[in-house]
């Protein structure tokens, strides 16, 4: 069964591509364009394995998307990623605070970021 | 093609680096939205060498203030073969959102690029007071200007030109001085999606 990621990417452009690389690295792929969209598919799935966020969104930023949906019960534990062109430390800090598990800067690599998610699911499985 | 405006006091040589870092940003940005082969992405790049140095349209040194304005200009045409490309679908199939939304995202990977190159330009002289040289570069700033309006698009008689301006703005001294030794041959720049775990 392959593992359900929800990516939440207001650029199409981005999404379209972010679906292609992931279903070809064997995931079921949920795309929302904004933030609010993301945590109402959250909410809808329970069974999203790993989160992809972009930093910049138009209406809320991905890591307070993360935020709001590790406050939904049973959500907490998700492993999420955010892609971004922003590496400022106050900024990668403060995901670090929310609680993701890694941040990946864009110009974003497929195979890199495959591997990245498979990482961050199968750390979870391990303290589970 | 935008007017070529190089409004600068700083040294040929800083200026000459923060070129090259600037097309060779937009280039790697090209490639990667292509999804070409290799082959075709470099025939691409040579293609589109010289029209990028044209769209570096200012750079000053003021104050101890380095900004860099960077305008990269798309016909609605061209951009809607871009994102075609990108999106592997018809041209018919881009409307003018999706258009806009490719050169955005474009200028976007293009600024992620050029963060790295200067990022990598500190290690490359060894700084040892810049053990974080990229959180020293204010946040590029990418915007799609409207130049009529101040707004979004430009419109012409020519039609729509999608056009896209990214703002370097730094302000410390070691960067600034940095910038006046390094070529890109100092550098080496991954081919993107590094990753910070926690």
């Amino acid at each position: 069964m392959p593992h359900k990621v929800l990516i939440a990417d207001d650029s199409e452009l981005l999404r379209n591509q972010l679906m292609k690389d992931l279903e070809n690295g064997g995931f079921q792929v949920l795309a929302a364009a904004n933030g609010g969209e993301g945590i109402l598919l959250a909410k809808e799935n329970p069974d999203v394995a790993v989160i992809v966020a972009d930093f910049n969104m138009p209406d809320i930023d991905g890591l307070t998307m993360i935020e709001r949906i590790y406050q939904m019960r049973g959500k907490k534990d998700i492993p999420a990623l955010v892609l971004s062109t922003e590496s400022s430390q106050h900024i990668v800090e403060r995901g670090r605070m929310v609680g993701i598990r890694a941040w990946m800067t864009k110009p974003f690599n497929a195979a890199k970021m495959v591997k990245a998610l498979h990482a961050v699911i199968a750390a979870r499985k391990e303290v589970a | 093609m935008s007017a070529h405006k190089i409004n600068t006091t700083t040294s040929d040589g800083a200026r000459a680096t923060i070129g090259r870092m600037c097309v060779e940003s937009s280039l790697k940005a090209f490639s990667i939205m292509q999804r070409g082969t290799e082959a075709e992405q470099n025939a691409c790049d040579v293609a589109r060498l010289k029209e990028f140095e044209h769209w570096i349209t200012s750079i000053v040194l003021a104050h101890n203030c380095f900004k860099l304005t960077f305008h990269v200009r798309f016909s609605l045409p061209s951009a809607q073969q871009f994102a075609a490309k990108a999106l592997d679908r018809e041209v018919s199939k881009i409307d003018l959102n999706l258009a806009k939304d490719s050169v955005g995202e474009f200028c976007n990977m293009a600024v992620g690029h050029l963060k790295r190159y200067l990022g990598e330009a500190h290690n490359a002289l060894g700084d040892s007071a810049m053990t974080t040289p990229i959180s020293k570069i204010n946040d590029a700033k990418m915007a799609v200007m409207d130049h009529s309006s101040d707004q979004t698009w430009m419109l012409s008689a020519n039609g729509i030109n999608l056009c896209c301006m990214i703002h370097l703005d730094i302000r410390d001294p070691a960067t600034l001085s940095m910038l006046e030794g390094v070529t890109l041959e100092h550098l080496s720049v991954s081919d993107g999606g590094d990753v910070i775990f926690f």
